[in-house]
């Protein structure tokens, strides 16, 4: 398969089972709410080392958001509910509510079951220090903005600008981590204008955040390492400067590859994602793109497969 | 839907208890109209008061047409429904409803919604004493519904409010939200004195002033907070875009706490 004549390999991106919330932050400007989502958001590349995956999925018009500000929503994964509960109580405590003028709500409806929904507000309040205090409001359900009301708790807490208001609870709903595709360039740089170009299109698909640096990673891993002590070391099939010396998954003439990591809430959302990316990155300005391939463990350790070919089938331009 | 139109105007009071939508859509007219109610100090069928008809809608519909100023207990305990009076009401309308929507078209008497834990009060005219309040009868402080009353209310509204929203379009009796421990009432009149004393916790948004204030209310100053952009949402959610349209119009309120006698931490928005 090609597409602009970009070859795109007969490979499948291997996925895993996740579980994610989102969160929508607040504040008095676009400027603040990017300030406070960056900052939530940071250091949360991979659970290997950073306990969540997390990114901004997209931002808010005032005129989207419970109260009326402009807001972004923020996307967490973990690999179960318990995994999420302390990040997200970290990134909020620290990032959020020390923000200016932000305030948090759930992004995902807290299904009702005790001890299942992710405390947010209700663990956050004690920096009241008794000041604090709770309000039940009848308000739209996270996901949407109008419909049947449902009853919503947040906490008041007293700082220094006001109040910081934050959802009592999260809801958390079960997703799909580690969808991915591989960008082979010819040199760094158009590798990178293409992983640029991928990043900009798939930032408009819902649902799914690339949490890498800018969306893209350049030190591909594989499972394990010759050093015990290490879950992961580099991928060296896929680093140029090793062709010769390791066997290479590289096409002939490859100077630079990019990886665009994809977490999303369904298998839909990220197989749009890594479609519009492809087409993207095989249009990219300067073109430079010999191949697109997708990383995987041989189908053997997740369970959700993003073929490229499949997935691709219907794009524009394909040969 | 059943419809129910008094035939002669009350002598004495009569008591609707049990009468409620959930109870008459199955039914059939004369059984409806063998159903004994309290009237004065005996029991009589319903039949002896109301002309009993079922009118095309929904069968957890009950309509009452007539002058009911000494009708008491209208729609108390409903469970779901709705309930539509044309004309006033006497006391306990909806106490300790938990679902439904219950809309007069007139005023009713007191105790209307006392012990209530959901659904919707609608008055369009007053509304007596205690409205939304624990009236020490078994049904405990209002813990949840919405209540809104487009002109005034009697005293002794919201006491031991819980949870819940009152919304008074006019003004408010003396010893409103005494004791009160949660929930929101919105005040667009003004309100009598006592506001508060004891309470605890809960808003009060008083947007058409108070007659005084409790000294032991601490003035917090002015402040625009997003709690405030969110009661509006909240009072749109529940239709009451009037109310919403005038805390919008407040650019920031005055923020008073108390009742510091009990180290309460209720707050009165001016």
């Amino acid at each position: 398969m090609e597409i602009n004549g970009v070859k795109i390999a007969a490979e499948f991106a291997e996925a895993f089972d996740m579980t994610a919330t989102r969160i929508i932050v607040t504040a008095d400007s676009a400027q603040w709410v990017k300030i406070a989502a960056t900052t939530m958001t940071g250091f949360a590349t991979s659970v290997i080392a950073c306990g969540v995956e997390a990114g901004i999925e997209r931002y808010f018009l005032p005129t989207e958001t419970p109260d009326g500000r402009h807001g972004a929503a923020i996307l967490l994964f973990g690999f179960s509910r318990d995994s999420l509960v302390e990040p997200v109580r970290n990134r909020v405590s620290q990032c959020v509510l020390t923000c200016p003028g932000t305030a948090c709500f759930a992004g995902v409806t807290a299904d009702g079951i005790k001890g299942s929904a992710i405390p947010l507000g209700r663990s956050l309040r004690y920096f009241g220090d008794g000041f604090q205090t709770a309000k039940r409001l009848l308000m739209s359900p996270p996901e949407r903005q109008s419909g049947a009301a449902i009853e919503r708790r947040f906490w008041r807490i007293p700082v220094m600008d006001g109040e910081f208001l934050c959802e009592d609870m999260l809801g958390h709903v079960s997703a799909i981590g580690g969808g991915n595709f591989l960008i082979l360039g010819q040199s760094r740089r158009q590798a990178l204008l293409a992983a640029e170009a991928a990043i900009v299109a798939m930032r408009k698909i819902p649902e799914v955040i690339m949490p890498f640096p800018g969306g893209v990673v350049r030190s591909g891993s594989k499972v394990g390492s010759r050093y015990p002590a290490l879950m992961a070391s580099t991928n060296q099939a896929y680093c140029p400067t090793l062709v010769g010396i390791a066997e290479t998954s590289l096409v002939e003439g490859t100077a630079a590859v990019y990886e665009i990591v994809i977490d999303g809430l369904n298998f839909a959302a990220i197989a749009e994602a890594t479609r519009v990316g492809i087409i993207a990155a095989c249009h990219a300005p300067e073109g430079g793109i010999l191949a697109i391939s997708a990383g995987n463990y041989g189908g053997n350790l997740g369970r959700h497969h993003f073929k490229l070919h499949e997935i691709l089938a219907d794009a524009g331009g394909v040969k | 839907m059943t419809r129910l139109v008094l035939k002669n105007p009350l002598q004495f009071r009569l008591s609707m208890a049990g009468i409620l939508p959930q109870n008459l859509g199955s039914q059939t007219l004369s059984e409806i109209e063998k159903i004994p109610l309290l009237y004065g100090n005996r029991r009589s069928p319903l039949g002896e008061f109301f002309t009993v008809s079922k009118t095309s809608g929904s069968e957890d519909g009950l309509e009452i047409i007539g002058d009911g100023s000494r009708m008491d207990e209208v729609a108390a305990g409903m469970i779901g429904g709705t309930v539509t009076i044309e004309g006033n009401l006497g006391h306990s309308v909806a106490a300790a409803m938990t679902g439904g929507v219950v809309t007069v078209m007139g005023s009713v008497g007191h105790g209307a919604g006392h012990g209530m834990k959901g659904g919707g009060l609608i008055i369009s005219g007053d509304a007596g004493d205690g409205l939304g309040s624990d009236l020490n009868e078994g049904h405990g402080p209002m813990t949840g519904g919405v209540i809104r009353v487009a002109g005034k209310v009697g005293d002794q509204a919201a006491h031991r409010l819980n949870r819940g929203v009152i919304l008074v379009g006019g003004s408010l009796g003396k010893g409103a939200a005494t004791r009160m421990n949660g929930g929101t009432v919105v005040a667009l009149g003004k309100i009598d004195s006592g506001l508060g004393v004891m309470s605890q916790r809960g808003t009060i948004l008083a947007l058409g002033g108070v007659q005084s204030l409790l000294p032991s209310f601490a003035d917090c100053g002015n402040h625009d907070l997003v709690i405030h952009r969110l009661l509006g949402q909240g009072l749109r959610q529940i239709g009451a875009e009037d109310f919403a349209a005038r805390l919008a119009s407040s650019e920031s309120l005055h923020r008073y706490l108390g009742d510091c006698a009990v180290a309460g931490m209720s707050e009165i928005w001016l």
